[in-house]
């Protein structure tokens, strides 16, 4: 008790002392201590500076950690940005022609699903998406991923009458190509998200990729998107057919297909 | 939606009442829950089973907040299997699945459920399934089928045979409080008293196997980390350190505990090798360590320190030591656990002056508020990372509560007596 009276008393000096070190700390050093006539005093003096230094150190190392976290996030920001800028300038004007559409192309669906829906190495692609913005017209003129990746960012830009003809071009130059099934996919997708639709090649499409690729990862949610168009074009029955299989058949894997032909199912049936 | 949250009112206070000290109340549910119709089960001639299966299934698919179970009152009729069933009936409901069922007696002493899960969309049955368990155990039989239905459907792994563990604090006369420490069904039935003691008792935590907890007791005055067998409930006192001895996590192969000590001045993280009883200090800091939580790998430790001045959720390698920040967002993050996964963490996060349960991401560091009241705490997840149990007040009692991972669903449990807190959800049960 003894100990913590004197402590207690120096506080509001030692606190004081503390703003005052920021200006002169040697000299404010030397003065506290003639306020401390004692060692018993001294002892109390030092644990109470010790405390401020903890106190001064936790805040510090928190403020660094706080501002190194900024760092990173900064540098992954301006990161993205220029991805963003890249990927902007590579689809040129088309973008912007775009705004106003409105897509049908359902975004969970285009999400990859477990198969190489895009290339990874997506940079590399840069020169090939530059030749296609540069005229009304795109170029396949580059290897397997990179053409897969220039009709792709036509279907990025909304620009959906280049990219049938972009997958079209693709899948006749590349029959057994490793995107081919997902050019199909996206075939059946874009005949049905152009204006005026055209369901009959949407349908030609979809079956395509699963008479063609019965066991490709992207089969599901074509028998789906199949499923739907059969509605569309008013054949009911087939629509219920096929989306009763996508249940029986995926019911188990929790591809999301299976879901949204249930949903379809009990909105529409 | 506000018909079926009556509705669903009205058959929980029914059903209440077979339940123990918890009382379960839905207070939030799922924008759209799937429509699904537990048809009460059939049963053979002569059979008595002490609890209604069909209604306790209901219950529990209710509870995950992922489904809408249809009033028995407005049934049109009661199929006992698959070829009873008038598809279009079910249908005129707006009902996607039917559950149907019979129990029976095959070998004495059990009762066995058959009940098939049929898509009314489709008009199939999707899943037959046949559970038997002795005859003094209908919940658990319920809880089984519920669990293949919900893993049917969802496709994760139910989750409603595990139990939980709670503290109790009970005033009696003369300034005394008695503490319990409560394990139950995690419906809230089945609750059976593990330990009792006129000191706190803090912190309980299953071993990854439930077959083994943990708890820091102050029995002898002084904090110390006692484990207890559930089998034998043989109790060994595990630390008694002079100053802390708290938080104990059990390491996910069961082998080590981490805990906190202030033996060698302030709190810091300690791991115990529970065969050899060697100790190894994992932090070293003047700030306050504490309240760890293990990685699923086993190779790191999250905690809570003030080392950056403020509370915040920091992890560190146990092998090499080396300590980084993970939460950063808001001026108080505390009391994490992980999810079974690894890829989350649930906290206790302070917005605006106000206790919240959070879940962050660790993949895209975002966090996300998932309960709206005040001074909650103490989150623990479900082991299939659907949902969270965390403790807060209510009618200024402790009461446990209940939120679903995307904070789409919530539910209380009101204790019937004192104070309840420190909710700890089991891993699951064989």
């Amino acid at each position: 008790m003894q100990f913590i009276k004197p402590l207690f008393l120096l506080l509001p000096a030692a606190c004081l002392s503390a703003q005052l070190w920021a200006q002169a700390p040697v000299v404010d050093v030397s003065s506290s201590r003639s306020d401390a006539q004692s060692g018993r005093g001294m002892e109390g003096e030092m644990y109470q500076q010790l405390q401020l230094l903890r106190q001064e150190i936790m805040a510090l190392r928190g403020t660094v950690e706080e501002q190194g976290h900024q760092l990173r996030q900064l540098k992954q920001q301006s990161l993205d940005r220029y991805i963003d800028i890249d990927r902007r300038l590579g689809a040129g004007g088309s973008a912007n022609s775009a705004m106003g559409d409105t897509t049908e192309i359902d975004p969970s669906m285009t999400s990859p699903t477990g198969d190489a829906e895009m290339p990874e190495s997506s940079n590399q692609n840069a020169p090939a998406a530059t030749a296609a913005a540069s005229g009304s017209s795109f170029v396949l003129d580059g290897n397997e991923s990179s053409d897969y990746a220039t009709a792709y960012d036509l279907v990025k830009s909304a620009s959906y009458g280049q990219a049938i003809e972009a997958f079209l071009a693709y899948a006749e130059k590349y029959p057994a190509g490793r995107y081919t099934p997902n050019a199909w996919y996206w075939l059946g997708e874009l005949y049905v998200a152009i204006k005026p639709q055209n369901l009959p090649a949407s349908t030609e499409a979809f079956q395509r990729l699963l008479t063609d690729y019965p066991d490709h990862g992207k089969v599901p949610a074509a028998m789906y998107k199949l499923g739907t168009v059969y509605f569309l074009n008013g054949d009911k029955k087939k629509s219920q057919e096929m989306l009763t299989h996508v249940i029986d058949r995926y019911g188990n894997t929790g591809n999301s297909a299976v879901n949204k032909s249930r949903e379809f199912l009990r909105k529409n049936f | 939606m506000l018909i079926r949250i009556i509705t669903a009112l009205i058959f929980l206070a029914a059903s209440s009442v077979s339940m123990a000290d918890l009382t379960i109340e839905i207070n939030k549910g799922k924008d759209d829950p799937v429509p699904i119709a537990i048809v009460p089960f059939g049963w053979q001639p002569g059979l008595t089973v002490a609890e209604d299966i069909a209604s306790i299934v209901e219950s529990d698919l209710h509870r995950s907040g992922q489904f809408a179970p249809l009033s028995r009152t407005d049934m049109l009729g009661r199929p006992r299997n698959s070829t009873e069933v008038y598809y279009r009936d079910w249908k005129s409901l707006g009902v996607d699945y039917v559950v149907v069922g019979t129990l029976s007696q095959e070998v004495t002493g059990t009762v066995t459920a058959n009940y098939e899960l049929l898509d009314v969309n489709t008009q199939r049955v999707i899943l037959t399934g046949k559970e038997s368990v002795s005859i003094d155990k209908p919940r658990y039989l319920a809880h089984t089928v519920s669990d293949k239905i919900y893993e049917k459907l969802t496709n994760i792994r139910g989750a409603f045979r595990t139990q939980l563990l709670y503290v109790s604090a009970v005033r009696e006369g003369g300034n005394r409080t008695r503490f319990r420490l409560l394990k139950s069904d995690i419906d809230g039935a089945n609750e059976s008293v593990l330990f009792d003691s006129r000191e706190p008792i803090m912190a309980p935590t299953w071993s990854p196997d439930g077959q083994k907890i943990a708890y820091v007791s102050f029995e002898t005055t002084r904090p110390a980390i006692y484990i207890q067998d559930l089998r034998t409930n043989a109790r060994t006192q595990l630390t008694s350190f002079k100053g802390l001895n708290g938080a104990p996590a059990f390491s996910p192969d069961g082998a080590k505990m981490a805990m906190v000590l202030s033996k060698d001045g302030s709190p810091d993280i300690y791991v115990m090798d529970l065969a050899s009883g060697d100790l190894q200090r994992v932090t070293n800091h003047f700030a306050i360590d504490t309240e760890p939580a293990w990685m699923p790998d086993g190779k790191s430790i999250v905690f809570t320190s003030d080392r950056g001045g403020k509370p915040q959720i920091y992890k560190v390698n146990v092998s090499s030591g080396a300590v980084e920040r993970v939460t950063f967002d808001g001026d108080y993050n505390a009391r994490a656990r992980v999810l079974a996964d690894g890829l989350g963490l649930v906290m206790v996060h302070r917005e605006n002056g106000n206790f919240h349960i959070a879940v962050m991401d660790l993949k895209r560091n975002r966090v996300e508020i998932l309960t709206t009241t005040n001074l909650d705490e103490s989150p623990s997840v479900a082991p299939n990372a659907s949902m969270l149990l965390y403790a807060t007040q209510y009618d200024g009692k402790g009461v446990l509560a209940a939120v679903s991972i995307d904070g789409g669903v919530k539910y209380r449990l009101p204790s019937r007596f004192g104070d309840v807190r420190e909710p700890a959800w089991s891993p699951f049960l064989q």
